[in-house]
């Protein structure tokens, strides 16, 4: 089991400490407008699963390459909450945002000199994957926590006790006046129904639903390769949304075998056409191995890299860098 | 260098840039800059700038000849830093313009026909890509590739960048307190990318190919945005069957945009030609003219 993972703790780094700025503006009004447009200062939230918390980036490249890292330097002097949470559905995305709350019911006594009780949740959902989550039980906040493999409650104030009661994530609140990155579905890919339904409703839950959204298609592991059932799930997963949300959607599987993709200015040292491994994969509609870190499921710091420039070409034309 | 009149972009039909969302930002210790002018498409005759003088403080470290002229590197060490930053810098002392035509009001090295000078008084009084000394310009001195990165973020305004935190995407960068944010600030913009190390290598010359797709990966996403784009093959000199991701589709992109130099263009030599100041200054020149149109 990995090391629990607090998604309430951003990702980013600290804030932007200002480098010997000059004495007064360089530039153009117009040219400081184009390219560090003051629009860009609202805070992004990142939602997903591995790829969003860009497991797999410490491999391959000199240095780790972790996508809200790379959004940090981007984006700032705007925050980016990086809440992507390893091995978590698109249901969980939806109960870290708030947008599904549970009523929790207590079935045990605290663990010894805790305050922390064992839940379960009405929802039925289970948990998966380092996942806690900052929140309140009907005004009691604490820490909703499945880092375990069973729910529990830990309430921040050690005296106070819960039976049962309304569970609301505290991250809905970050999330209110922030744009979003959407980044979820692919472990629970074989239910495209329901991956289509709960990345939608992240959508509409933002404030300006048609402008506020980035969301980032699925890309094809060694085990989703063309004619398998998951391969199919993402190919008709990407096409809807592709359908759906137009330029508010980025084609990661398009970018990561397509020629274009391939040959962008990140990847480009690596020359990864030239190399046998790349045509196999793309022969079978797989990401090529070079990006792909050693477990074969997530993207290594080149895929990563990759990744990063796509999102900050498409943020820029969207005006939000 | 010969000047040519850009194709007109594409305005895509309701997008952001035929209906501006913001109102243009005003910074009150903003330098002189042209106003944006429609006759400015034609990056031949921008309006021309008030040349800002800047305060004592240039003039303090100017250089002492002797010392000035026993430096003659090919390609400067910062051919960008003014008096301001460093100095005594190596471009100062290369740069020379032609000799025949008697110099500038503004600059001792820049004849008063050279077809660069509203661009490097503009890159001078705007801070851009100022004068090396009170005096010389230093026109044809070779830039490197921080230089660009430093212009480019000057150009943007030299925002702030997180300089700590987050470990650094960048294997050389180097802690020099104004080149190391603006390469920073360019790989965070999706303009500057390392090689298979990582390394963004600051210190070599910039080539036409490497300016080209810095300065396009910055201006091309942005202007998109508004709306404007340009179809590369209405430039005079693209060649049939450039392959999209190439640095020479970049350059295509920069003359179709009307912002690359007649030395820099696709058909005027290889992608290896060296980037001089002169040339800097008019590419940006441009851009600041294409942009405030866009923003216009």
């Amino acid at each position: 089991m990995p090391a629990p993972q607090p998604a309430a703790v951003p990702a980013a780094p600290a804030a932007p400490l200002p480098a010997s700025p000059p004495s007064t503006a360089t530039g153009t009004a117009a040219s400081r407008r184009l390219l560090h447009p003051e629009v860009g200062t609202r805070p992004m939230t990142l939602w997903g699963s591995s790829s969003m918390s860009s497991e797999g980036g410490v491999e391959s490249t000199p240095r780790p390459i972790r996508i809200h890292e790379h959004l940090s330097l981007s984006a700032a002097p705007a925050t980016i909450h990086g809440f992507g949470v390893g091995a978590t559905q698109s249901a969980h995305t939806l109960l870290m945002r708030g947008l599904d709350t549970p009523r929790l019911t207590v079935v045990g006594p605290p663990r010894e000199g805790t305050s922390r009780v064992e839940v379960t949740l009405d929802s039925g959902l289970g948990p998966r994957g380092p996942i806690r989550i900052p929140g309140a039980v009907d005004g009691t906040a604490g820490i909703l926590d499945g880092s375990s493999g069973t729910w529990s409650f830990t309430p921040e104030d050690a005296t106070l006790t819960i039976d049962h009661g309304i569970f609301t994530s505290a991250l809905a609140e970050i999330a209110t006046d922030s744009r979003q990155v959407l980044w979820m579905g692919k472990n629970n890919i074989l239910d495209v129904t329901g991956a289509l339904h709960d990345t939608q409703r992240m959508w509409d839950a933002a404030a300006t639903p048609e402008a506020d959204t980035l969301v980032l298609g699925q890309w094809c592991t060694e085990f989703d390769e063309t004619g398998s059932a998951t391969g199919d799930a993402v190919a008709t997963v990407n096409a809807e949304q592709s359908r759906r949300y137009g330029d508010h959607f980025l084609d990661i599987q398009e970018l990561l075998t397509g020629q274009e993709g391939l040959h962008c200015s990140p990847l480009a040292p690596l020359a990864l056409l030239d190399q046998a491994t790349t045509q196999d994969a793309l022969g079978r509609g797989v990401v090529p191995p070079l990006l792909i870190a050693s477990d074969r499921i997530h993207l290594n710091g080149w895929g990563n890299l990759a990744v990063s420039w796509a999102i900050v070409r498409r943020m820029r034309e969207l005006q939000w860098l | 260098m010969a000047l040519r009149r850009p194709a007109a972009p594409r305005l895509r039909a309701g997008s952001p840039g035929t209906h501006p969302a913001a109102p243009v930002t005003t910074t009150p210790q903003a330098p002189a800059r042209p106003e944006p002018s429609r006759a400015a498409a034609t990056p031949t005759s921008p309006t021309p700038p008030v040349p800002a003088r800047r305060g004592p403080g240039r003039r303090a470290v100017l250089l002492a000849g002797a010392a000035t002229a026993a430096i003659t590197g090919a390609v400067s060490a910062g051919a960008l830093l003014s008096r301001d930053d460093s100095g005594a810098r190596a471009a100062s002392s290369n740069g020379g313009g032609p000799g025949s035509a008697p110099a500038t009001e503004a600059f001792s090295d820049v004849p008063d026909d050279a077809e660069g000078l509203e661009a490097m008084r503009w890159a001078d009084a705007t801070g851009v890509q100022p004068a090396l000394t009170d005096a010389r310009y230093s026109p044809d001195a070779v830039i490197t590739r921080g230089d660009v990165a430093l212009a480019l973020h000057r150009f943007a305004g030299a925002p702030a960048v997180p300089v700590d935190g987050a470990p650094a995407p960048i294997a050389d960068l180097g802690e020099d307190p104004r080149r190391t944010p603006a390469l920073l600030w360019l790989h965070g913009r999706g303009a500057l990318w390392g090689d298979a190390a990582l390394k963004v290598h600051p210190d070599d010359p910039a080539t036409r190919d490497c300016a080209a797709t810095m300065l396009t990966a910055l201006l091309r996403p942005a202007l998109a945005g508004f709306g404007v784009t340009w179809d590369p093959s209405t430039a005079a000199s693209a060649p049939q069957d450039v392959e999209p991701w190439s640095a020479l589709a970049d350059a295509i992109w920069l003359e179709a945009a009307g912002l690359a130099p007649a030395s820099l263009t696709a058909s005027a030599g290889t992608g290896d030609a060296h980037v001089t100041r002169a040339d800097l200054a008019v590419m940006l020149h441009r851009a600041n003219s294409v942009i405030s149109d866009a923003l216009a």
